[in-house]
This record gives C-alpha cells, sequence and structure tokens, in this order.
C-alpha cells in the first residue's frame, strides 16, 4: 500500500517533486486538457513500468537507458495515435506535449529510480500512484486556472456573470502563479 | 554487446510492428483537398495569411471552405487556383500582387555618421544605442531584413535597401524584422511611386543628418494635388491615387531632395 499512496501525497510527482513541469505549465489551460493529459501519462506509466519490471533481469545496464526510451516512446506514440483517432480535438489542443511525454521525467525517473529494481507487482502500484497523482495535480491545477481565467470548470460555468474573468491565469504566467501557491500551500500542510 | 543487441533490436522490432499494426487500423484519413490546396500554395511558409503556415492556411481552407484573406505571396493566381480546388468562384480574387518597398532609401553617401558604433552589426541592437547614423527614423543598414526575407529579395548596397521586384512576393516578413518599422507592402502598379523617407523632423533637421531626405518643403503637395499629403514635416504618397499620372512625374522631377521613387 506504501507504494501506491506515495505518488498520491509524499512523493507527490508535480508539488513534492516538481518533476514534468512541462506538460504542467503548458496544458492546464483548461481542466479536459489537464485530464487527459493525466490519463494519457497513467497508461504510458503503467505499461512502460510493466515491461521494464518485467525485463529488469534481461536488459543489460549500459543499454538501459535506450532501452527504457524505445518502450517509453512505444507506448507515447500508441496513445498519440489512439487520441488522434477518437478525440481530435482533445489531441489538437494538447499537440506536442502529447509526443513529448516519451521525455517526461515522472516516467523516465520511476523507471529508473523503482521499476528497474522493484517485482511487478510493486512497480505498477507505484506507477498508478504516481500516475493518479499527477493527474490530481493536474486536474487541480487547470481547474483552478480555467475558473479564474474563463469562469468554468470542465466547460460548465461556475462563477457569475459578474466575474471579469483573468486572463493571465489562462496565459503561460498564470501557469507559474498557480503552481506556486500551490506548491507553497503543499509545504505548509507538510510543515505542521 | 549480444544481449544489448538482441533486446534493444528485439523490442524495437515487436514495438515497431505493433504500432504499424495500430497506426493502419486507427488511421486518420486526411481531406485530400488539403494535399492539393498545398501542392498550389507557394510552400515558404511565411504567415502572411495569419496561419501559422501553408499547411495550417491549408487545413483551415478546406475545413471552412473560405479563402480568408488569401496567399499574399501567391497573389490573384494562387488564390484563384485555391478557390477552384475549394468549389468557390474563382476570379473573384483580383490579380492585383504586391511588393514591400523601404521608406528609407538614403545610401551611405547621404546618411551623416558622427558615432563610432562599435557594437553588433544588426539593425535591432544598433537600434537600441546611440546607433550607428544620425538619422533616429532612417535604415540603419545591418541588412536585419535580409536576413528575414524568405525568397532573398533584399539586399543592402552602399547602405541602402534593394528590393527585388522579380523575387517580392508581398509577403510582409521585412515588415517586422525592421526595428524602425521602414517597411510597407503596396500594391504593384506600374504608376505607383512612393517617399523614400521617413524622418519625422524639421527640415533644418533633416538636412543636418541625411542628404536625400524629406525636408516637407510641400512643392509634390503643389504639383500633383491629391497624390501626396505633407505630414508631420513628411510627405506621403496616397497609394489610392487614380488622377493625372503625369503630374506624379512633375512632382518628382520637382522634388528638391529627389526622394519620391518609382516601386519598380
Amino acid at each position: 500500500m506504501k507504494e501506491f499512496t506515495r505518488g498520491l501525497w509524499y512523493e507527490h510527482p508535480t508539488f513534492r517533486q516538481l518533476l514534468g513541469m512541462c506538460p504542467t505549465l503548458a496544458v492546464t489551460t483548461s481542466a479536459v486538457n489537464g485530464l487527459s493529459m493525466g490519463a494519457a501519462v497513467i497508461f504510458v506509466l503503467f505499461f512502460s513500468s510493466l515491461i521494464v519490471s518485467l525485463m529488469k533481469n534481461v536488459v543489460p545496464a549500459q543499454v538501459r537507458i535506450a532501452v527504457y526510451t524505445v518502450i517509453i516512446a512505444a507506448f507515447v506514440t500508441l496513445v498519440d495515435i489512439f487520441f488522434k483517432a477518437y478525440i481530435p480535438d482533445v489531441s489538437k489542443n494538447l499537440g506536442p506535449y502529447l509526443p513529448l511525454i516519451i521525455v517526461n521525467c515522472i516516467i523516465l525517473g520511476r523507471c529508473e529510480a523503482f521499476a528497474s529494481k522493484m517485482p511487478v507487482i510493486k512497480s505498477l502500484k507505484d506507477a498508478l500512484g504516481m500516475g493518479l497523482g499527477f493527474t490530481w495535480g493536474l486536474f487541480l491545477l487547470s481547474s483552478i486556472r480555467e475558473l479564474l481565467g474563463n469562469r468554468t470548470i470542465l466547460g460548465y460555468q461556475i462563477l457569475p456573470a459578474g466575474y471579469d474573468p483573468l486572463i493571465i491565469m489562462i496565459l503561460p504566467a498564470g501557469a507559474f502563479l498557480t503552481l506556486g501557491f500551490l506548491v507553497a500551500l503543499m509545504n505548509r500542510i507538510e510543515q505542521r | 554487446m549480444g544481449t544489448s543487441l538482441i533486446v534493444l533490436g528485439g523490442l524495437g522490432f515487436i514495438f515497431a510492428a505493433l504500432l504499424a499494426f495500430l497506426n493502419n487500423k486507427l488511421k486518420v484519413d486526411e481531406d485530400p483537398d488539403v494535399a492539393r490546396v498545398l501542392a498550389v500554395l507557394p510552400g515558404i511558409n511565411c504567415g502572411a495569411c495569419g496561419f501559422s503556415g501553408c499547411k495550417a492556411y491549408a487545413q483551415k481552407v478546406v475545413e471552412e471552405r473560405n479563402i480568408f484573406n488569401g496567399c499574399l505571396p501567391g497573389g490573384g493566381v494562387v488564390n484563384d487556383k485555391v478557390s477552384c480546388i475549394i468549389g468557390l468562384d474563382a476570379g473573384q480574387n483580383s490579380d492585383i500582387r504586391k511588393i514591400a518597398v523601404c521608406k528609407c532609401m538614403a545610401g551611405d553617401i547621404n546618411k551623416r555618421k558622427s558615432n563610432n558604433y562599435s557594437g553588433p552589426l544588426t539593425c535591432s541592437a544598433a537600434n537600441i544605442t546611440a546607433g550607428a547614423i544620425d538619422c533616429v527614423f532612417g535604415c540603419i543598414g545591418y541588412g536585419d531584413c535580409v536576413k528575414a526575407c524568405p525568397v532573398n529579395a533584399i539586399s543592402v548596397k552602399d547602405g541602402r535597401v534593394n528590393i527585388d521586384a522579380d523575387k517580392c512576393l508581398g509577403c510582409g516578413i521585412c515588415v517586422k524584422s525592421c526595428p524602425r518599422e521602414l517597411f510597407s507592402i503596396i500594391e504593384r502598379r506600374a504608376e505607383s511611386v512612393y517617399v523614400g523617407c521617413n524622418n519625422k523632423d524639421s527640415a533644418l533637421n533633416v538636412k543636418k543628418v541625411c542628404s536625400a531626405g524629406c525636408i516637407g518643403c510641400g512643392i509634390c503637395q503643389k504639383m500633383a494635388p491629391g497624390a501626396f499629403k505633407v505630414e508631420n514635416m513628411l510627405s506621403c504618397y496616397d497609394q489610392s491615387y487614380k488622377g493625372d499620372e503625369s503630374k506624379i512625374e512633375i512632382a518628382k522631377s520637382k522634388c528638391p531632395t529627389k526622394c519620391i521613387y518609382d516601386i519598380v
């Protein structure tokens, strides 16, 4: 159980490890984008952890990074093709950040630091925990940005029409501001 | 070595096979019109249409069945062909092509240079310092536009910008590249002229820094009323002028500093 909960809170990939900042900052303009990015990362993380963990005794140490990259790239390409075929709008919104999951440090980091040394079941729990942690992080971040910048969450209007949207929250600067506040909040909670 | 080869090669092969299969299965067909429109477009990705490149423009054109503002570099011919492909009436796009002109045509011999500028040899760098030339409106001449032009139509010779009318497509990238905003895109008409000066200072101050600048004397305005207008001590040719062409010729010859130029 420890493997699973760690990624959800104590070693949260976004707010505690500060990994995978590129998609965190770039695609969190709306909650839908954040959620779909999270889903893609969970899928890739789950299956690459599975394969890496299965192959940990076969892969020579010298070429392990190349092997991880091949495995991750294959699953990312799969997700990319899948998104293009079934949810083209989301695929368009995510743009180059979907293929960029290949070099996402959360995934490479979990493969290198965990899956390559641990048995399959533990690796899968770890992957799910980290993936879900990343997803709720993105969802929280993107909801705040969408709410303040566009009055909506997941397309449903929450704030009244009288509220003047803060355009900066949709712009890149809004991502940095929100992330900073959330990391500070997380640190504050942990310090108690 | 052997294991590495087998593991990497094997993995690569398995995944490649899986992806090839899925790619086939989940393929998204593109509208064949997009490829056809793309083949007609010039393909220099200048962005003058307002989209990020020819491909993005072609996709939007086919999707919305609208040519928007049209392809500037391609001109009427290309816009007619694109209209044909997407089923719009061709021929509604007038065949007026555009060209860039530079509003400072002073050469090295005209410009006064009292500063010994030794910074980076780019216009944008020289523009934020005391500057390489005394005139604060005119062409610095280090050729930021030369580097920006996608079709190599611009060259700088003797400190003077030279636009090759055969090569220039009128895409407008040079407009953005010039830190002093000297370029404008105008319609390519044989009778069109333009004023090759951008200095809005008084005659005295223009004379101090340049021997080829517009001094705002207003002679052109008197010779060809309606065609020229002097504002802020600077003459400007009205590109929509449809009056007597001989008057423009007279104004050109009477200009004391000879700063009215033909477009080609």
